[in-house]
């Protein structure tokens, strides 16, 4: 077909027609890979690894990879403005060991103190992330720099708290959140659920959605087309903070204890599940179903190999190949993109 | 130091005598997914003639003069070089063979010094190491020829449009290429550069160097080129000697019909209450600024490069902060803290670097349009993406941007329809005051009328217009009022009755 004879349809009518084969052909091109690479690694596994294939290890792999998911559900809007989040780990244990503190010396935890212990991570994950925010956004420093520092920092603070002892959280509706069921459903998967829900609403049904993606893709024509860029960086850092400490706060559920030396390099895991979902650090591309699956690409991996009986090095070798294969693909497949296009 | 001087040195590939074919290309064609680009062209170049390629915005000039300079590979046809064939796999195999470009899209690494971009792959060097003295003076010879006078050590990061535009010429003339391609370089150049230009291409003729230009502007192909070959959604329409050819031959061959701009009314607004009223402005680049703007005046400033018009602009859009004067619009103070706070109050701008300022590249045509509208897309904070498409149809429609879809990626487009894509996105906030930054910027004729019209009938309809220009002539032929600016001045306010292009020139220039 020659240009004059597009040209002559309607935008509106070409844009209808073209709309469905231009999502699939760049958007999802990455969602696929990835859903392929896990089922043929499902696949693989179901036949040589014990006990993968039953209903009790799958549901395990999903509450395993559910942290690491909530945080990176966070960390995928960074990335999206071109920022990076390296505080994530340090800030998993400050929150936790917030929420187990208010927790430990009661001798009976009720709803109520559970809302509150929740409130708190979350509150304080995002006090985390307004700091972030405010060295970035207002003082210009990069983020890699940034979030270097609030790392130490947080991390310091969150062991002079308890003078770096364990806090432990007596049993009962607080370790539920990290052990517990709804149904059949782990209640940390459902909460992971609810996380991608709201990122989801947030980047693809709300303004400030189109806002990330533009200011990641050119900050200073976002700038003149009128996005507030200072802001949006600091509402940004907050949320992902919020998340991170959503998953402090169940992390320290599970383990029943805050963990104030705990989940050092946590925030490369998360990195790690949001890169091989296909989001472009150099920001403005990316998304978040992309995310979910890398997240449970990377936790399958290292389950069957667990299962396995496979020495956990392995376990690390296997995930950094599996982040180099995705992104060589990714690079393939945005170039056919950008040609076919 | 003299052209002719600097080019004594040998240059890459052979010289052949003046007029004998150096190039030829046969049926060559280039697609993209399923957009021919180029269609079965067939041309050839000559040494020592200066060849143009014209046509609409993506007649696939642009894409032609890529497979000739190894960008990019055709999918068919044949390049034969002194009668031999040939196939650039990359832009580097092209150099060797005496053939360098320079894009319509800069391309100036912005991290290295100005030196160091002239000579990018040609840097002097002892014994393996960089030679930083021979390299300053070598590259500031060839800085002087092209008339671009800044320090070689210079960050490139500090240069404005124009001026990196001009680096580029200075660092393909270093490349010392018997074939040179210069895909729109006087599109952001000021009158007075673009001139300055035309003789150095003349030089470059007399020096037995072949050059291909692409250009938009019909009195500069005209006044420079040998032959012309005009393009046409990708297929060869014709090669013509140029002095067979005139202005409206041109347009008719580019466009296949003529394009009638109405002559301009001449409209007096002064007397109306002004929409915008700028006093003692002052402001980084800019001394002294003074500015009235009438309802549905179309307002044009001109002057060079650096004259501190664009930085009057930023300020007007919000961008920057003036250091002290007053501005007013629609009679109250207007002191925007950043573009977000012009955009509310009906300021809106189209920049001047539509790849750094105007555009998200990757993002689609689609993401651009909306971006500057989104307070109106949608209720709260919630986002509607159906009105959103709505609305990019309706402005792909109305400035037709040549699109095949408005998810298509900005960078799959031309260059001129790229333009139309910043325009979009300005137009589609509805302004009430419009600022337009070299808006004409790499538009071809036909689209330049309709955008003249398009911003006439906007002043029809009561909204103001400010228009930066290096054009004087399109200044001339759109403005109601003219203002011209010096040193960081306002310095001349000329009602465009019976003023002639002289008269602007003579108060851009004056001391
Ligand atoms: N990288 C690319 N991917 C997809 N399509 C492209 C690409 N480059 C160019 N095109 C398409 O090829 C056609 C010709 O483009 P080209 O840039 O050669 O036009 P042009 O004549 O230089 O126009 P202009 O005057 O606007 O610069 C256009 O329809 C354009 O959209
Ligand atoms: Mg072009």
């Amino acid at each position: 077909m020659t240009m004059t004879e597009k040209s002559e349809l309607s935008p509106a009518s070409s844009t209808r027609r073209t709309r469905g084969a231009a999502r699939l052909s760049s958007m999802n091109l990455h969602d696929f890979g990835l859903l392929g690479a896990l089922l043929l690694l499902v696949c693989v596994y179901a036949i040589i690894a014990p006990n993968f294939l039953t209903e009790f290890n799958l549901l395990n792999v999903l509450r395993q990879v559910s942290i690491v998911a909530i945080a990176a559900v966070g960390m995928t809007t960074v990335i999206l403005i071109a920022g990076i989040d390296l505080s994530v780990g340090s800030t998993v244990a400050f929150s936790g060991t917030l929420a187990a503190l208010f927790l430990t010396e009661r001798t009976e935890i009720g709803v109520i103190a559970v809302l509150i212990a929740v409130t708190i991570a979350v509150l304080a994950g995002a006090g985390v992330g307004l700091l972030n925010g405010l060295i970035i956004g207002l003082l210009g420093v990069p983020a890699f720099i940034a979030t270097l520092a609030t790392l130490t920092g947080v991390r310091g603070f969150a062991l002079l708290l308890t003078e770096a002892k364990p806090v432990s959280v007596p049993v009962g509706d607080y370790s539920w959140l990290g052990t517990g069921h709804i149904g059949p459903l782990p209640v940390p998967v459902l909460i992971m659920a609810l996380v991608f829900f709201i990122g989801y609403v947030l980047l693809s049904r709300m303004k400030i959605g189109r806002r990330i993606y533009a200011v990641g893709g050119n900050e200073s024509a976002a700038r003149l087309s009128g996005v507030r860029v200072t802001r949006l960086i600091l509402f940004v850092y907050i949320f992902a903070g919020a998340c991170t400490g959503l998953a402090g706060c169940l992390a320290s559920a599970r383990l029943s204890s805050g963990q104030p030396a705990g989940f050092i390099g946590f925030e490369l895991d998360v990195i790690a599940a949001v890169v091989v979902g296909g989001t472009s650090l150099m920001g403005g591309r990316g998304r978040l179903s992309g995310t979910f699956f890398g997240a449970l690409l990377i936790g399958v991996l290292g389950n069957g190999l667990t299962l396995m009986d496979v020495q956990t090095y392995w376990k690390q070798i296997l995930t950094g190949i599996v982040i180099v294969v995705a992104i060589v693909v990714d690079g393939i497949i945005r170039r056919r993109g950008s040609q076919a296009s | 130091m003299s052209l002719d001087a600097l080019l004594e040195g040998d240059i890459a590939g052979p010289m052949a005598s003046p007029g004998t074919v150096i190039l030829r290309g046969e049926g060559l064609s280039k697609a993209f997914g399923g957009n021919q680009a180029v269609d079965q062209v067939s041309f050839d170049l000559r040494a020592g003639e200066v060849h143009a390629f014209v046509g609409e915005n993506g007649a696939g000039k642009s894409t032609l003069a890529k497979l000739i300079a190894g960008v990019l590979n055709s999918d068919e046809g044949t390049l034969e070089v002194d009668g031999s064939p040939v196939h650039f796999p990359g832009p580097h195999d092209a150099q060797a063979a005496g053939i360098a470009m320079v894009h319509q899209e800069l391309s100036v690494v912005s991290s290295l010094s100005v030196a160091e971009n002239v000579l990018f792959g040609v840097e002097p060097s002892r014994w393996g190491w960089m030679h930083r003295q021979k390299m300053s003076a070598t590259a500031r010879k060839y800085l002087d020829v092209v008339g671009l006078h800044v320090p070689p050590n210079l960050s490139t990061a500090r240069l404005s449009t124009a001026q990196r535009q001009l680096l580029e010429i200075a660092h393909v003339l270093a490349l010392n290429a018997r074939i040179i391609i210069l895909d729109e370089p006087t599109s952001s150049l000021a009158t007075s550069d673009a001139h300055h230009l035309r003789e150095l291409i003349g030089a470059l003729r007399e020096a037995g160097r072949t050059v291909v230009l692409v250009s938009h502007d019909f009195d500069e192909v005209l006044d420079v080129a040998d032959r012309v070959t005009c393009l046409r959604d990708g297929q060869w329409v014709c090669t013509e000697p140029a002095e067979t050819l005139d202005h409206d031959k041109l347009i008719r061959l580019v466009t296949g019909r003529d394009v009638l701009v109405a002559p301009r009314e001449a409209r007096v607004h002064t007397g109306e209450a002004p929409v915008l009223e700028v006093r003692e402005l002052t402001g980084p680049g800019l001394v002294h600024a003074d500015l009235v703007l009438h309802p549905g005046e179309i307002l044009g400033i001109g002057g060079l490069v650096g004259s501190g018009r664009t930085e009057l602009m930023r300020i007007l859009a919000g961008d920057v902060r003036p250091t002290a004067g007053s501005m007013m619009l629609f009679g109250e103070s207007f002191a925007p803290s950043a573009p977000s706070a012009a955009l509310k109050r009906g300021v809106s701008l189209v920049p001047e670097s539509r790849k750094e300022q105007g555009l998200i590249l990757h993002a689609t045509v689609l993401q651009n349009i909306e971006l500057a509208a989104l307070d109106s897309l949608g209720s709260g904070p919630f986002f509607r993406a159906g009105a959103a498409r709505m609305l990019a149809a309706e402005y792909v429609e109305k400035l037709r941007i040549k699109v095949s879809s408005v998810h298509a990626p900005v960078n799959s487009l031309s260059g001129g329809n790229q333009q139309k894509v910043v325009l979009a996105k300005v137009l589609a906030t509805q302004p009430r005051v419009l600022l337009l930054d070299e808006p004409t910027k790499g538009i071809d004729v036909g689209a330049k009328a309709e955008i003249l019209t398009l911003m006439r009938g906007l002043a029809a309809q009561g909204i103001s217009v400010v228009m930066v220009s290096s054009v004087l002539q399109e200044l001339l032929d759109s403005c109601d009022r003219i203002v011209v600016m010096r040193g960081g001045r306002t310095v001349g306010d000329l009602e465009n009755v019976d003023i002639s292009e002289e008269d602007l020139a003579r108060l851009a220039f004056a001391g």
